[in-house]
């Protein structure tokens, strides 16, 4: 005997368009963030951070050949672009979860890796055109980088992005109220994204933070994303960057599938 | 078609059964008030029938393939998106195309008479225009199971009226209509069937006629007249009565659909001036029975 009286089966990614679809629409909503926080925010770390801290060191070696510091920092800040993504999906995640909208989607026949993948994408493509806007603003300061890989430091960074929207709905599962949520991001944006090689190399910094930066999944995603941009994109950190993509994608989908659709009930 | 509910109990993790026992075929095509108290157990009912909670005993037999339109007592909305996204979303998880939704979704804001704020965003629009987005949103696709809680909650009069025609012409259409309110005056209008919990416990499911008769079997006849009533008289209506309450005016307690004709033609020798009658409906029988009177 079934449990429920309607009906919920569905092909697996059937809902995939819609869940994208709708999450472009809440992405629009707020037309004065995806400018702001999405276009303005990156160039504006290129313009009054790199560009002022390239003076202080205008060549940093990457151990294959030195570059200058601009092209060293660029994908400091599409990753710094990235992390960020995970607080925007909590602050997301915990909408659709706290409003019931999750326990609707799933009701209708949303399956879980649907819900997953259809929740990443537009975060993935957002960030793309973060990349794509920015990118001749730091060839203008005087970064150096092809085309090719620059798209490559893309497809990385936007896996990046995909394995912390991933970690955020993870957490999300957790999340109880507003005030964990915010505490939770902040908390966690500024620890992870210095302690990872974003804005400096880490041989100059202490070795307490370069033990940290061995276990933060953001050192190696900056890194692949570094070394596409100079030509290498089949790097050993490109590939750990999208083995911990999958990771966390699944283990999302396996937190979504067995969620709490009613966390208030008791 | 039927819906079967077996034994269906539910326990949360505090060990409360909230639900327990609960036997009742649904049938389609019938209205159904799902009444009780706070606490009664009746959102948990509504929880197990969409599949949002799993039962701890029991289980729901069900045909395959039916279209759910569920309605909340908590606001399910998206406040990233405008009304119109909100209810669009409704049909559009429920895998109706693109176009489809579109029209449909227009037709369900027009019906909750939200077309001219449809494109403002949710929290701009008051509360009862919330609880009508929700409203279309899970009448857009045309459920073929529609599971209401207390959906009238924070709604106009008119509003809360046309829901319920429209609930019934879903009923009426074929549909399994469950809903769950306090709003029982206005239920009972519009209802088929009463479904009664207290603590978690089926107390009663029965068509609304059958419910009435058994929890509210009595009315209350009040004559006023002018002149002086015979004793005699008095002592016939004694009789044909269940008990007279009050000899000036007469007020007497009399079996539902007792005919008042009855009661005027042992009054001789008085001058009617008013006459009034009071027949209980489901806000009286609850109140009886929430007040530990057994039905009879």
């Amino acid at each position: 005997m079934s449990s429920k009286a309607a009906s919920s089966a569905g092909p697996l990614l059937s809902r995939l368009p819609v869940v994208v679809a709708f999450e472009a629409r809440a992405f629009l909503y707020s037309r004065a963030m995806v400018v702001g926080q999405l276009l303005v925010e990156p160039l504006a770390y290129l313009a009054f951070l790199a560009a002022g801290l390239q003076g202080w060191s205008t060549q940093v070696d990457l151990g294959a050949g030195s570059v200058s510091y601009l092209t060293f920092v660029f994908p400091g800040v599409l990753a710094l672009q990235a992390v960020r993504a995970l607080g925007r999906m909590i602050a997301r995640a915990t909408v659709d979860r706290r409003w019931g909208l999750l326990a609707l989607k799933l009701l209708f026949g949303t399956h879980p890796l649907a819900y997953v993948l259809g929740m990443v994408i537009i975060p993935m493509l957002a960030f793309a055109a973060q990349a794509l806007v920015a990118a001749p603003f730091a060839i203008l300061l005087g970064a150096r980088m092809t085309l090719t890989g620059l798209l490559g430091a893309v497809v990385l960074g936007a896996l990046a992005v995909a394995f912390w929207c991933a970690v955020a709905l993870l957490v999300t599962a957790g999340i109880r109220s507003y005030q964990q949520r915010d505490l939770l991001i902040a908390l966690s944006l500024l620890p992870l994204t210095f302690a990872a090689p974003t804005f400096y190399p880490l041989a100059s910094a202490p070795a307490y933070l370069q033990a940290l930066s061995r276990v933060n999944p953001l050192t190696y995603q900056v890194t692949a994303m570094r070394d596409a941009l100079v030509g290498n994109p089949l790097s050993v950190a490109a590939g750990v960057t999208l083995l911990l993509s999958l990771v966390g994608l699944a283990l999302a989908t396996l937190v979504v599938s067995r969620a709490e659709l009613l966390p208030s009930e008791h | 078609m039927q819906i079967e509910i077996n034994d269906l109990g539910k326990r949360y993790g505090n060990g409360k059964w909230a639900l327990r026992g609960v036997s009742a075929t649904l049938r389609a095509g019938s209205f159904v008030a799902l009444i009780g108290a706070n606490g009664a157990g009746k959102t948990t009912l509504i929880h197990l029938l969409c599949g949002l909670l799993d039962p701890s005993e029991g289980g729901v037999a069900a045909p395959p393939g039916l279209r759910l339109g569920w309605c909340s007592q908590q606001a399910v909305i998206d406040w990233y998106l405008s009304a119109y996204d909100n209810v669009l979303l409704g049909a559009r998880f429920a895998g109706l195309g693109a176009k489809a939704s579109r029209a449909l979704s227009e037709r369900a804001l027009a019906a909750v008479q939200l077309l001219d704020v449809a494109h403002r965003p949710v929290d701009e629009l008051s509360g009862g225009q919330q609880q009508r987005v929700q409203i279309a949103r899970a009448m857009v696709h045309e459920p073929d199971l529609l599971l209401l809680d207390e959906p009238t909650t924070g709604l106009d009069p008119q509003a809360a009226e046309a829901l319920l025609e429209a609930l019934r012409a879903r009923a009426r259409a074929g549909a399994f209509v469950l809903v769950s309110s306090h709003d029982l005056t206005l239920l009972e209008r519009y209802c088929d069937e009463v479904l009664l919990l207290a603590d978690g416990q089926l107390l009663a499911f029965e068509p609304r006629a059958a419910f009435l008769e058994r929890f509210a079997s009595e009315e209350i006849i009040r004559v006023a007249y002018r002149g002086a009533l015979a004793p005699a008289d008095l002592a016939r209506i004694r009789v044909r009565v269940l008990r007279v309450t009050t000899e000036s005016p007469l007020e007497v307690v009399v079996r539902r659909g007792f005919p008042v004709m009855e009661v005027l033609s042992l009054m001789g020798g008085v001058t009617v001036t008013d006459l009034e009658r009071q027949v209980p409906g489901l806000r009286e029988a609850y109140l009886k029975l929430a007040q530990g009177v057994p039905g009879e």
